[in-house]
């Protein structure tokens, strides 16, 4: 179930918020866990397991470290193997597909290629509990006695599927007292009405460009189309990555919890540096904290930093997806992040409009590398977009969206939000959400109902 | 009950239109009170209520318009179209004059489908000469074999048969009508033809719903076509996919056969092309039951008899768009519909050799080129000898005609590659 559908709106949503809040404070924590788990079901009932055991393992470990000495090899040896045991499950349903194909490519044989489908929300889950073990390890948080609490850390559902990756301290103290008062309801779903349409509205529509310049084949576009193609995407992806991140802090500070921010306008980064203290925050600084950090982050030398920064960029890129395009993306921002590194970045933060200019081009160039499905593919669509070619193709998309792309543009900027936080609570402002609310409910019934009779073609 | 208004409008706002939409979308889903509007299915009881409400209030609110075809294409009354005056008084050949007769025929009798009565002089010659005219190119005019020829390839009628042209063929006088299928062929053919296509038109909205749209207004099929009446010498239709689905019980046809009139009154002088649906990938085959080519098929077969039944061509262009098994090769569309940019050559492959050369073309043609000769080289005014004996006997030439004949016209051909 995803947030933007019919069904978690005006099924889930009420339910659950209704028995959620009528329970007394014990329970809370138990509705949130069964709520979640009854939500991770509904698409996906027999990897509710994976979940669970998930859960219990990760549980049995923290609690044996807690009683070894801080330190001593055994403590390690546990750790170690929860590491293990974590990124081995992701391993195995994530990337098997992808290495038995590599490896019959190399050694010309034949294994067979399973095709196992992705369990919803692995890569976020097994990042959240990872890093609650290593939290426990490095003695940063005590180990969770009460399971059920852990476990609705790790389920709960806003943060499930598609993050923001909540690592288990931001949460800890809310696990156990939490205040939920009517203000924090209403700013929740003021959130979670923004992201939705962020999401519908957006997202949505803009997609729709997207896939035309797909459907024309990439060796065909003209440059305009292209350069419009890929704007149009890269504004699809914040809008619905963004906008999901946004109903997922909602719904979080209508449970009463507080996430942390996932997305501050990456757009309007003026460094790729910068882009990525901007973009998916959560995943930035997961890294950061328990990957670059550990390998000794900047404090080992020169030659260390670029070789740690390597080792984290390529693992970035593994995350987003099994394919050769996800580490090429990786690399590409390992090259860009060590040129800023080196000196760009001190030129960027002089000339901001230069800087801002130069890395949209170089994130809009990165998206190319992420979606395009082959590299060579992304090399045809990169060659559309930097050598010229004439043509018309791009003008039935503009005039269409036009409409979408325009207001999209602008709002990806910090335009608005200082109007919202001060304008928040004045009618017309409640009269505008309430509005972006019911026009995207319209669209998602629109998008339901006789799907072929809406002429598409 | 206050307080908790003023604490959080926008929740309380928020909840209470949920609930009166959901109870009123379970009364309609339960059948307890009926539907506003008609033409709307009832729900069933599973559908999430508040969704079933608003379905049903949007559709109140703003019925979309109700699909109607009419029984037969009525022209508008007081439009004369002009064709014989408009295409440059070298068309008065037996083309023109017997498709103006067929309509002639069909206003008398009401059954609007098609040009059963042909002139009957037109005819017997057109037997007579069938046979020895076949291997012949360019003089096809005369003969308007009434009965439909029907291949695995297509099939042609009314026009004589299908000929292999250049490309100077596909020019601005060319008409493309159709769905995205077309709005992608007229972007990415190269061919500097017309294109009144969009997506999501169909072939019941050709008259209700605007193909184009200009800072002027916007313009349905038959205005187009009556604001310029006679303009176009080829015209290819290609509907089908927006319809799957809808009018199986002789709608689809009949809508059809209304279009194909209607481009008949105002483009007297237009050979009419219609086209099949071409197929989906074996992927896109398999997910819906609606989109499939199974379906897409049995549609084929109905525009294949439309088109006999009309004494216009049916252009069986899946035939080089489909693999063993009957589906588009997955390399063709990548979204498992719409063909790429880069697949569209064998369409046009298939247009260049499944042609109608008519005196009404050929005069259009060789006016274009002498356009084109006299921009580029105003002094060419000799006739070379041959050309006159190029020239079938039924067609009036004018005098001044004076150039070679369409076979041997590179010079344009390369101007309209150029252009590409």
């Amino acid at each position: 179930m995803v947030f933007s559908s019919l069904n978690f709106i005006f099924r889930f949503m009420p339910v659950f918020f209704l028995l959620y809040f009528i329970v007394p404070f014990r329970a809370k924590n138990c509705v949130l866990f069964l709520g979640s788990i009854v939500f991770y079901a509904f698409g996906e009932p027999k990897y509710v397991l994976l979940v669970l055991f998930s859960i219990v393992v990760n549980y049995f470990m923290a609690l044996l470290m807690d009683r070894l000495a801080p330190r001593s090899p055994g403590r390690r040896f546990v750790l170690f193997l929860a590491c293990l045991y974590d990124v081995g499950v992701l391993v195995l349903f994530k990337y098997t597909g992808f290495i038995m194909e590599n490896v019959n490519a190399v050694a010309g044989t034949d294994f067979p290629v399973p095709h196992i489908a992705l369990p919803l929300g692995i890569s976020f889950y097994t990042f959240q509990i990872m890093s609650y073990v290593i939290d426990v390890y490095r003695r940063t948080c005590p180990p969770e006695r009460n399971i059920l609490d852990l476990g609705t850390y790790l389920v709960m559902f806003p943060q499930l599927i598609a993050g923001p990756i909540v690592v288990y301290t931001d949460v800890a103290e809310r696990l156990k007292e939490r205040h939920i008062n009517l203000s924090s309801v209403e700013n929740g779903l003021k959130l979670f009405t923004i992201g939705l349409g962020e999401k519908v509205i957006f997202a949505n529509t803009l997609g729709n460009i997207w896939s035309a310049c797909k459907e024309a084949g990439y060796e065909s576009l003209s440059t305009p189309f292209a350069w419009l193609g890929i704007l149009a995407y890269s504004l699809q992806l914040y809008y619905d990555f963004g906008g999901y991140s946004l109903m997922a802090i909602g719904l979080g500070q209508m449970l009463g919890f507080s996430f942390p921010q996932n997305f501050r306008y990456p757009y309007s980064a003026y460094s790729v540096t910068d882009f990525w203290h901007r973009w998916h925050i959560s995943l930035t600084s997961w890294f950061r904290e328990y990957v670059y950090i550990p390998l000794g982050g900047n404090r080992r030398g020169v030659f260390r930093t670029y070789i740690n920064m390597l080792i984290v960029w390529l693992i970035t890129g593994f995350w987003h997806g099994a394919a050769w395009n996800f580490v090429a993306w990786g690399l590409y921002y390992f090259v860009l992040l060590s040129l800023e590194r080196a000196f760009l970045h001190r030129f960027f933060s002089k000339h901001r409009i230069v800087g801002r200019f130069c890395t949209l081009i170089a994130v809009m160039c990165g998206w190319v590398l992420f979606d395009a499905g082959s590299l060579s593919d992304a090399m045809v669509y990169l060659s559309r977009m930097f050598t010229i070619h004439g043509g018309t193709d791009f003008l039935p998309s503009l005039q269409t969206y036009w409409i979408f792309l325009v207001p999209a543009c602008i709002l990806s900027f910090p335009v608005a939000e200082g109007f919202y936080r001060k304008f928040k609570k004045s009618p017309v402002c409640l009269v505008l959400l309430f509005a972006i609310f019911w026009l995207s409910v319209v669209l998602l019934v629109d998008a339901v109902y006789n799907p072929f009779l809406y002429f598409r073609f | 009950m206050k307080k908790l208004f003023r604490k959080c409008p926008y929740t309380v706002a928020v909840i209470v239109t949920g609930l009166i939409l959901a109870v009123y979308g379970l009364l309609l889903n339960f059948h307890i009170v009926p539907p506003l509007s008609q033409g709307i299915e009832p729900e069933e009881a599973g559908t999430v209520a508040v969704a079933s409400a608003i379905h049903e209030l949007k559709a109140f609110f703003s019925p979309k318009p109700e699909i109607t075809v009419a029984d037969h294409f009525v022209p508008p009354e007081g439009e004369i179209p002009s064709s014989i005056t408009v295409s440059g008084g070298t068309s008065s050949g037996p083309q023109s004059g017997s498709v103006s007769s067929g309509k002639a025929s069909k206003e008398g009798d009401d059954s609007g489908k098609s040009l059963t009565e042909k002139e009957d002089g037109d005819e017997e010659t057109g037997e007579e000469e069938g046979e020895e005219n076949t291997g012949e190119e360019n003089e096809k005019t005369e003969e308007n074999t009434n009965e439909p020829v029907s291949t695995e390839d297509g099939s042609y009628s009314g026009y004589g048969p299908f000929t292999e042209v250049d490309d100077s063929y596909f020019g601005p006088d060319a008409l493309f009508i159709g769905d995205s299928r077309v709005v992608g062929f007229g972007m990415y053919s190269g061919f500097p033809v017309t294109t009144y296509a969009k997506t999501g038109y169909a072939i019941h909205s050709v008259f209700d719903k605007p193909v184009l749209k200009t800072p002027l207004g916007s313009f349905t099929l038959p205005e187009l076509m009556a604001a310029e009446p006679g303009k176009y010498k080829k015209i290819y239709i290609k509907f089908g996919l927006n319809e799957m689905g809808w009018g199986n019980g002789g709608l689809f046809e009949q809508a059809y056969y209304n279009v194909i009139d209607m481009l008949k009154y105002y483009q007297q002088d237009a050979v009419i092309y219609v086209m099949s649906i071409l197929p989906v990938t074996a992927k896109k085959d398999a997910d819906s039951s609606v989109f499939s080519n199974a379906n897409i098929n049995a549609r084929n077969e109905v525009i294949r008899t439309v088109a006999e039944n009309e004494h216009v061509c049916y252009l069986n262009i899946n035939g080089v768009y489909t693999d063993e098994e009957g589906n588009m090769p997955s390399d063709f569309a990548s979204d498992g519909i719409h063909l790429k940019a880069a697949a569209m050559e064998p369409w046009k492959d298939y247009l260049r050799t499944h042609a109608i050369m008519t005196e009404a073309i050929k005069a259009a043609q060789e006016e274009a080129e002498r356009a084109e000769e006299t921009e580029e080289n105003p002094e060419v005014t000799e006739a070379p000898a041959e050309s006159a004996e190029e020239i079938p006997e039924g067609a009036e030439v004018p005098a001044e005609n004076g150039e070679p004949p369409a076979e041997e016209n590179t010079g344009m051909t390369e101007e309209v590659q150029e252009q590409n």
